[in-house]
């Protein structure tokens, strides 16, 4: 269901959710007060929402979750305890002296392949094809942009965009997009996207799909350009 | 002369946080300690199924803990993990929803199926099967509406968090809870709401 045109006559209706939670300020507050008075269509809708609204203490008591026991909280907070504290390395067996020979025996080999590394000529690998986005405008960067040595910076993730309706069928394959940080990135599968209205043509045609992927289409946001110092 | 005990304030988010940063491993345990059942609270009401819901919350605390670079305090810690754990949780139902998906067996057409495991409409409910209602009711909802919902009700939200936590209006927030709870009602009427 589309929410309603603001401007219409249904278009006040979500405001009987935010009188029922007390998240007006004080005027709209007045406003709906004077509308459910005078409306008992509002009146009721907004009796509705009360029964739905967490200060219904009583009816959200009556169906709280299943709370798990002590031993299954436990088990959780090991764990994740276990996933964010890294490992403490096992003692080695190896003595500092063991440790310090290997140290100079490593640096010294180093040594030897860098003196050889730029004593002689080596032929230049070709610089790696990347993606990128579209160049639209470029500015030097100021002296003090932590930032600066990123050619492009990721605003929005696949996580933070939403796809709540698609005016035709949705596709098979989910949406993807392009992203300079991997060739194609996933937005949504068919089982995320809710079919909201679907409109035949004038000849009763079934419309195209809505939402496809385009390259160069990516629904994220850059950096306006490459920054340079 | 006796002196009164003077109760010590707990400390607050950011100063766990920036304890747990220095490796602290005590202020992990409270931050999780505070914050368990809210995160549950959101979880389950989004999966209905209790073991899910806890491995939500472990992937959710661990995910906002991991990634706190980019939670940078711009809102409350609260409304960081609950969005974090939201996420966790519907990835989890998105892979449940696929694996049930693949297992289906096709059911012949003279199948009757298994019962309906919900109860008669006698208005005579105990709380299970009042939990049970409102969890089939809130998995009909489009998952942004579901979100938006749970977090408000029993994430303990206010709108403006709750459009921090998701990148939406207030007004969009208000929208999504109004029509979030008319079809919540108009499923329950009958059984919860006579």
């Amino acid at each position: 269901m589309n929410p309603p045109d603001p401007s219409g006559p249904d278009g006040r209706l979500p405001r009987l959710a935010g009188f029922a939670d007390g998240e007006l300020d004080e005027r709209a507050a007045k406003r709906v007060a004077e509308w459910v008075e005078t409306d008992p269509e509002a009146a009721e809708l907004l009796r509705d929402q009360e029964q739905l609204a967490p200060a219904n203490t009583e009816f959200w008591a009556t169906v709280a979750p299943p709370w798990p026991d002590e031993a299954a909280w436990e088990a959780v907070r090991r764990s994740v305890a276990d996933q964010l504290t890294p490992a403490v390395p096992p003692p080695s067996p190896w003595s500092a002296r063991d440790f310090r020979t290997l140290f100079a025996t490593a640096a010294g080999v180093a040594l030897a392949i860098l003196v050889g590394w730029l004593a002689f000529d080596r032929p230049r690998p070709p610089a790696e094809a990347t993606i990128q986005p579209q160049v639209v405008h470029s500015a030097p960067a100021r002296g003090d942009d932590p930032l600066a040595e990123f050619a492009a910076i990721e605003l929005a993730g696949p996580r933070d965009v939403l796809i709540e309706a698609v005016s035709g069928e949705a596709p098979d394959a989910g949406f993807a997009a392009d992203s300079p940080a991997c060739d194609s990135m996933p937005l949504a599968e068919p089982g995320d996207v809710t079919l909201v209205v679907v409109r035949p043509g004038p000849r009763g045609e079934r419309p195209s799909c809505g939402l496809c992927p385009r390259t160069g289409d990516a629904p994220m946001i850059y950096a306006a350009g490459p920054r340079t110092r | 002369m006796a002196q009164a005990a003077v109760p010590t304030a707990s400390p607050s988010d950011d100063v766990l946080l920036t304890r747990f940063a220095a490796g602290d491993a005590a202020a992990l345990d409270e931050l999780f300690h505070r914050y368990r059942l809210v995160a549950y609270k959101v979880a389950y009401r989004l999966l209905g199924h209790e073991a899910d819901a806890l491995d939500a919350v472990q992937d959710g605390f661990v995910n906002a803990l991991r990634h706190l670079d980019r939670f940078r305090g711009h809102s409350s810690f609260k409304t960081w993990l609950l969005r974090v754990v939201s996420n966790a949780a519907l990835d989890l139902g998105r892979q449940r929803r696929r694996r049930d998906a693949r297992a289906a067996i096709p059911v012949p057409a003279d199948d009757p199926g298994p019962p309906d495991p919900l109860p008669p409409p006698d208005g005579n409910l105990d709380r299970a099967d009042l939990r049970r209602l409102l969890d089939r009711a809130l998995a009909a909802l489009p998952e942004a509406q579901r979100r938006t919902f749970v977090l408000h009700a029993d994430g303990g939200l206010t709108y403006r968090e709750v459009a921090d936590a998701l990148g939406i209006s207030i007004g969009t927030v208000m929208s999504r809870v109004f029509y979030a709870r008319q079809k919540l009602r108009a499923i329950l009427t009958d059984q919860v709401f006579p």
